[in-house]
């Protein structure tokens, strides 16, 4: 988009104005006071403001009667020119004209409908009139910051960002346009290429094709009819498969039910000798089991007497020795009663309770003596523990010094260390610096040898070219027509071809001329002696003296046509032959073949000369790059002088490659700053420390000397360190006498008890005996009574069954027994009781599964049995490689697919972050305008500067001089303009810039402007003259004030 | 002095193989070819019949091209005397209200040579010169329950000819569990023979190695699957006329495929097959199953392609099933796609070669089909 007229009228001062602009740099010029920034504001009310904006009230001019009106004409694209015309003030009006060839326009839009139509043109983040959150006055955003920059803001464009726009079409166009900007073709290439290939398989919306050229439909096509005929064979098979499984079970059950039966058959026939001999067994088994009770009875019994006997022999001798023992008791304890009674009645008490009192005084001295002793010790204690805090208070303090003194010591050698290092590392900076200049040396210089390459080149290939000329071979053309020539002439003398004999018979002999189709020889004719002679065409007889005979084959006709064409070949072959050498059409040929060898190797040097030229452009490019990398060997080279403080920087570098490099890299560096600044950090910590610790020591040698005092005053030795060194000795003394008194006491109290006592507890132990024994005696002897009794009556019964026994065999018993078990055991076994019933219906299904299986069989045999599972199992192998083939086709394409997913993720991360975009654009130029003092420029994702490159670091904008911030804003605003391809007014910009910045900043807008519209105002053109091509406009021949000037700012 | 047979069975003319469509014809055909070569073996080594013990058919009754073609190696041959016997087998079986090619009205039936044989009925005879005699039954269903041995003569006393059983059936009997067509252990020795050739099982057998009497499996001449470790044989017998020595029997290899069932787990391995020479007449089931860096994936698929083999190149592998779903990318595989690559597409490629964690099979993919375009566009 460029700008072609502005004109306006009543507008803040300028009572009339009419400013052409052409392409590229345009630099209007004029007079502080002129009005050049009034253009500006009337250009972005044309475009911005909405004409019935309160706003527009401020641009009026209070000194004229008409409104504010503004008309801009500007070229959206070839053959689209639009005229926006606006009115301010009491009648406001908006137009939008657009014209094909800038001369005749159309009404578009009028009103608010111009101003939407042409922010809908522009796309500059302004809002459409009429919405939301516009806000009064004029409408701003990054792009009408960037396009539009305001005189009195300069840097306005370091605080803007996209964030700031009230609309979405400023970001949508730059985004737009930057990833234009940034989108490498290569990635272009790859994401049509996946797309195509994700379009085979799948529709927009992400589901597999279904179509004749979906690859999935073939694949799909044979897995219904794989899968119809899988399913058909399987069930096929399920059924042959069902009918084997049937055939095995009723196997099974004929097998069971023959079993069944044939057990149940020999179940019914042992049944009955089995119930026999169980009854005889069950029968001598009863009398062997009655003959036993009744023996077992009689033992029971016989052994029911011996006891009752026992028991009361037992019990009459218990009750003799319980006799003797009462005996022997009554006395003693008579005795002992006695002894009792007389202790009871003696005296001496009186004695005992004197000592005790003399005792117990002595006791409560000994624990006062104890309590003094112990208050005395733990005031000492407490000094010696106040005397060892002071210590140990005094010796940390030492302790600290000490580290202070080589942490100090450490901290000097590290900074010594580190500076040497910062030494080293500026010198590897400077190495390199220098490295790379040296580079781009060799880069420049290689251009200039590869340009010298290709003139060499050049001339060689028009040496090559007029070598070719100089042969003046005849082209493919004209020899293929030579050919055709020459084939027609041969064709025509084949024509004369008819073959024929003459027969030469002479009188007399002679020598002859014979010409035979050309082939001349000459031949002896004998006299009489017929020759034949055979030619094709012609044949020629020349006898000297004679005469010449000459015959030629064909019609005359025939001989006219050889001839002519004859004439023809000669006259054509003939200035070709003479005018290059060669003697036949082969030769023409080689001729030909040597000229087009020459003319290739014309053309091979012309296309080396061109690689080589290519290889040689560039140069003030690689000129460019060698100064910048100069630029930065320089300011290396003084950083590293800084830094060596008065050593000569050849001499250092002299011994640079011998330092050790180790640690002088930033990593190293960084790494011992760190650890100097740790140190330093434990110095102070130390340092404060020991300031804590001086007073404390100070406060806690008061305290000593004051307990010491303390001490001294209530002691009788003075002295608290002898007190402390006897206290235990002299305590344990103490305690010793308190021990003996206590035992003096405790004797005193067992004297008085302990005799007493004795006689008492004796007296009534022996009465407790005497009672116990003359109980137990009483109770033996009513059970010896007893079992005298029962001994009677068990003899009775045993007497009874004695008799009972002697009548009884028990042997015989036993055999019986014995002979009817071995006959029921030699019987085979039975599974339960014979069911004749059970039996007939076994033998009834036996026959019905006989013919069951003969069916089922029968069935199998027509299905085809294991021939159905083999034809099955192919069907499902080839079920399988469809699986297979499928799951190759899922895995490819969803990679396909997946791979299109991961495109469009890394796009949309790389591209939404714009400012990167914009970083080289300007970083580049900055560059050059700062000799590479600047490095790139530090852009958000939101086009948000935020700082640049200096020095390796990154500094704020803030901390720029003025003059560079107003570079860089330049530089910024000039990039997004090139981004959109649109015009820029730059008003009386760069007014803080040196002669040298502001030389190297014209030249890049006069760059830039090769591309857009670059629009400068200013009252300084001078500083534009030396600009190519530009287009000066003084605004003093088109601008009219509507008030004299009186000073100040525009 | 011996008899000496030349017995094959299992041939399967006309049978299908589904599982290789593009390949199909190659196999099938394979099958009549090596009739013709047992035949010219038969000459070869002057045997005095060819015993042929079912299933020389896929089906009983297959599409012309496989009679017909059989006709024609039988035509080849129709000077012959030695006799060729054709037993039917439970594929290629007999059958009341089925046509058969074995049917005497069918024209395979009736365009035989006179030497060709078809044992149409049970207990079925012929005599091999004045010394031996054949004595065979044939399948006359798909399946059955009942062994076919019973319906064979025993040798009668005072019957000292070589006697040559010939059925169709299979040898291991479970209890409870169904054979198709059983012949029981011992059956040889039972009926007196003195080699009983048998078809149905496809890898060459000796089923009975210290029985007297031989019963063997020839196998199939050309393998029909995957497993089938002794195929590719006929059967050569020398059977003694004095009849005390247990018959000789020996394989000979007439097929000319063989089917093999691999897997790769190393590139190494990958790049051995790809060198080996005997792949041209194999049917191979490759399994790939490994890991490996970009690069040796690229490499991998390579060797893959050439091994299949494509429009414009000749396969190295005659028949491949190829299953490659589990070659995949090592998750910590480094992206070496060169250094001059966008930073887009280099972010890509390292979204894919984290995702190769989750979604191993199609993350690798993505990624070569990634590697493979970058290539590309940075030869353009």
């Amino acid at each position: 988009m460029r700008i072609l007229r502005l004109e306006a009228s009543g507008f803040s001062g300028i009572e009339s104005a009419a400013v052409e602009l052409g392409p590229g740099l345009n630099v209007l010029h004029g007079p502080n006071e002129l009005g050049k920034s009034t253009l500006v504001d009337a250009v972005r009310a044309a475009l911005l403001l909405q004409h019935t904006s309160s706003a527009g009230t401020d641009l009026l001019d209070w000194h004229a009667a008409l409104p504010a009106t503004v008309s801009l004409t500007f070229e959206e694209q070839k053959g689209r020119v639009w005229r926006v015309r606006k009115s301010f003030g009491r009648s406001p009006a908006a137009s939008l004209e657009l014209s094909r060839d800038g001369t005749t326009f159309h009404p578009k839009a009028k009103g608010r409908e111009a101003d939407g139509v042409l922010r809908g043109l522009l796309r500059w983040g302004i809002r459409e009139p009429g919405g939301k959150g516009g806000g009064p006055g004029m409408p701003s955003s990054l792009i009408a910051t960037a396009l539009l920059g305001d005189q009195s803001d300069v840097e306005a464009i370091l605080r803007a960002s996209l964030a700031g726009d009230k609309d979405v079409s400023g970001r949508e166009r730059l985004t737009q346009a930057l990833q234009v900007l940034a989108e490498d073709p290569r990635f272009r290439h790859v994401v049509n290429a996946v797309q195509a290939k994700v379009d085979q398989a799948f529709t927009p919306g992400g589901k597999p094709k279904k179509g004749a050229n979906s690859p999935w439909t073939a694949l799909a096509a044979e897995r219904l009819l794989a899968e119809r005929e899988r399913d058909r064979l399987r069930k096929l098979a399920d059924d042959g498969r069902q009918t084997r499984g049937r055939i095995e079970a009723l196997n099974r059950q004929l097998v069971e039910a023959r079993s069944e039966a044939r057990e149940l058959e020999r179940a019914g026939e042992i049944a009955g000798r089995r119930a026999a001999a169980d009854k005889a067994l069950s029968h001598a088994q009863a009398e062997l089991d009655r003959i036993d009770r009744l023996l077992a009875e009689l033992g029971h019994s016989e052994a029911a007497l011996a006891a009752a006997g026992d028991l009361a022999e037992r019990l009459a001798a218990e009750c003799s020795e319980l006799e003797d023992g009462v005996a022997t008791l009554r006395p003693t304890a008579e005795e002992a009663r006695e002894r009792l009674r007389a202790l009871e009645s003696g005296s001496g008490e009186g004695q005992r309770a004197l000592r005790r009192k003399d005792a117990e005084n002595r006791k409560l001295q000994l624990a006062q003596r104890l309590a003094d002793h112990d208050r005395l010790e733990s005031t000492a204690r407490g000094l010696d523990n106040a005397v060892r805090r002071a210590d140990d208070l005094e010796a940390a303090i030492e302790g600290n010094r000490v580290t202070l003194r080589n942490e100090s010591a450490a901290l000097d050698r590290e900074r010594t260390e580190l500076d040497a290092l910062r030494r080293l590392r500026q010198a590897a900076r400077f190495r390199a610096a220098r490295r790379t200049q040296n580079a781009r040396t060799e880069e420049r210089d290689d251009i200039k040898a590869h340009a010298g390459r290709a003139d060499e080149l050049a001339a060689e290939a028009a040496g090559a070219r007029a070598r070719a000329a100089a042969l003046d071979a005849p082209d493919a053309d004209e020899i293929m027509r030579l050919r055709e020539t020459d084939t027609a002439r041969r064709i025509a003398e084949e024509s004369l071809d008819v073959g024929f004999v003459a027969e030469v018979s002479l009188d007399a002999g002679a020598d002859a001329e014979v010409d035979v189709d050309g082939t001349a020889a000459r031949r002896r004719f004998e006299a009489g002696r017929t020759v034949g002679l055979e030619a094709r065409r012609e044949l020629s007889l020349g006898i000297p003296g004679v005469g010449t005979l000459r015959v030629s084959g064909g019609r005359p006709d025939q001989r006219d046509a050889a001839r002519s064409a004859r004439q023809r070949w000669e006259s054509a072959s003939a200035p070709v032959f003479d005018r290059t050498g060669c003697g036949t059409l082969d030769e023409l040929d080689d001729l030909r073949a040597r000229s087009d060898r020459i003319l290739d190797e014309a053309r091979r040097l012309e296309s080396a000369a061109a690689a080589e030229q290519a290889a040689g452009s560039g140069l003030d490019q690689a000129e460019q790059r060698l100064a910048e990398a100069a630029a930065e060997a320089r300011r290396q080279h003084h950083a590293l002088s800084d830094l060596l403080a008065g050593e000569a920087v050849a001499d250092f570098l002299a011994r640079f490659d011998d330092a050790d490099h180790g640690q002088a890299d930033d990593d190293g560096i960084a790494e011992r700053e760190t650890a100097a600044a740790g140190r330093r950090s434990r110095i102070a910590d130390i340092e404060g420390r020991i300031a804590a610790d001086v007073p404390r020591l100070d406060d806690a040698r008061d305290h000593v000397a004051a307990r010491e005092s303390e001490f001294a005053g209530v002691a009788a030795d003075g002295d608290w360190r002898r007190f402390l060194a006897g206290a235990a000795e002299q305590r344990a003394r103490l305690e010793e006498q308190a021990a003996e008194v206590e035992a003096e006491l405790a004797a005193i109290s067992g004297e008085a008890t302990s005799e007493l006592g004795e006689a008492r507890q004796r007296a009534e132990s022996l009465s407790r005996q005497l009672d116990r024994a003359e109980r137990e005696l009483s109770d033996r002897r009513g059970e010896r009574d007893e079992a005298g009794k029962e001994s009677a009556r068990l003899d009775g019964a045993a007497r009874e069954l004695r008799k009972q026994a002697q009548n009884e065999n028990r042997d015989e018993a036993a055999d019986a027994r014995d002979a009817a078990r071995a006959t029921a055991d030699a019987l085979p076994p039975t599974n339960g009781t014979f069911d004749a019933q059970r039996l007939e219906e076994a033998t009834e299904r036996i026959a019905l599964l006989e013919s069951e299986l003969g069916k089922t069989e029968g069935a199998l045999e027509q299905m085809g049995g294991r021939h159905l599972d083999e034809r099955a199992e192919q069907a499902e192998e080839g079920l399988a490689a469809l699986d297979l083939r499928e799951r190759e086709l899922e895995i490819d394409y969803g990679g396909w697919r997946l791979l299109r997913e991961a495109l469009a993720e890394a796009e949309k991360d790389n591209v939404s972050h714009l400012g990167n975009a914009l970083v080289d654009p300007v970083g580049r130029r900055m560059r050059v305008l700062t000799g590479g003092r600047y490095g790139d420029p530090s852009i958000g994702p939101e086009l948000d500067p935020a700082g640049i490159a200096l020095g390796g670091e990154d500094r704020d904008f803030a901390s720029l001089s003025v003059g560079t911030r107003e570079q860089i804003a330049l530089l910024f605003r000039l990039s997004i303009a090139e981004t959109l391809e649109t015009f820029i007014f730059l008003d009386d910009q760069l007014t803080q810039s040196d002669r040298d910045r502001m030389a190297a900043m014209r030249d890049m807008l006069a760059a830039a402007a090769e591309r857009i519209q670059v629009i400068v105002l200013t009252c300084h053109p001078d500083d534009y003259e030396a600009a190519e091509p530009h287009r000066m406009v003084d605004l003093s021949t088109c601008v009219a004030r509507s008030l004299p000037t009186v000073g100040g700012g525009t | 002095m011996a008899l000496i047979l030349l017995h094959t069975a299992d041939w399967h003319l006309g049978r299908r193989f589904t599982a290789f469509p593009e390949h199909e014809h190659r196999l099938t055909r394979a099958r009549l070819e090596v009739v013709g070569r047992i035949l010219d073996l038969a000459e070869s080594r002057a045997v005095d019949a060819v015993l042929c013990a079912g299933d020389l058919f896929d089906t009983p009754e297959p599409e012309e091209q496989w009679w017909r073609g059989l006709l024609q190696e039988f035509d080849r041959r129709r000077s012959w005397t030695r006799p060729v016997v054709l037993l039917p087998g439970n594929h290629d079986a007999l059958g009341p209200g089925r046509v058969t090619v074995y049917d005497d009205d069918h024209p395979f039936r009736r365009g035989l040579p006179r030497h060709v044989r078809v044992v149409d009925r049970a207990g079925w005879e012929l005599p091999l010169g004045d010394d031996a005699v054949l004595v065979a039954s044939p399948c006359t269903s798909r399946a059955g329950q009942t062994g076919l041995a019973a319906s064979l003569p025993r040798r009668e006393p005072g019957d000292d000819r070589i006697r040559i059983g010939l059925l169709h059936g299979q040898t291991f009997d479970i209890e409870t569990h169904l054979s198709n067509f059983p012949v029981p252990p011992g059956v040889a020795a039972d009926l007196g023979l003195d080699y009983l050739a048998l078809g149905d099982t496809h890898s060459f057998r000796d089923v009975e190695p210290d029985a007297p009497a031989p019963t063997v499996y020839p196998g199939a001449p050309e393998p029909t699957r995957f497993g089938e470790g002794k195929a590719g044989n006929v059967a050569l017998v020398f059977v003694h006329l004095d009849r005390r020595r247990r018959a000789t029997v020996l394989p000979e290899a007439v097929g000319s495929w063989i089917w093999r069932d691999e897997t790769c787990r190393s590139m190494a391995e990958l790049r051995a097959l790809r060198a080996r020479a005997d792949l041209r007449r194999t049917v191979l089931r490759l399994t790939v199953d490994m890991e490996v860096p970009l690069a040796e994936y690229d490499e991998a698929e390579r060797i893959l392609g050439e091994l299949a083999g494509s429009l414009a190149s000749t396969p190295r592998v005659g028949v491949l099933s190829l299953d490659s779903t589990a070659l995949r990318i090592a998750a910590d595989t480094p992206l070496d796609l060169g250094d001059d690559l966008p930073d887009v597409l280099l972010d890509a490629a390292e979204r894919l070669r984290r995702r190769t964690a989750d979604e191993p099979d199609t993350a690798s993919r993505a990624l070569h089909h990634l590697y493979r375009l970058a290539r590309e566009a940075g030869r353009t």
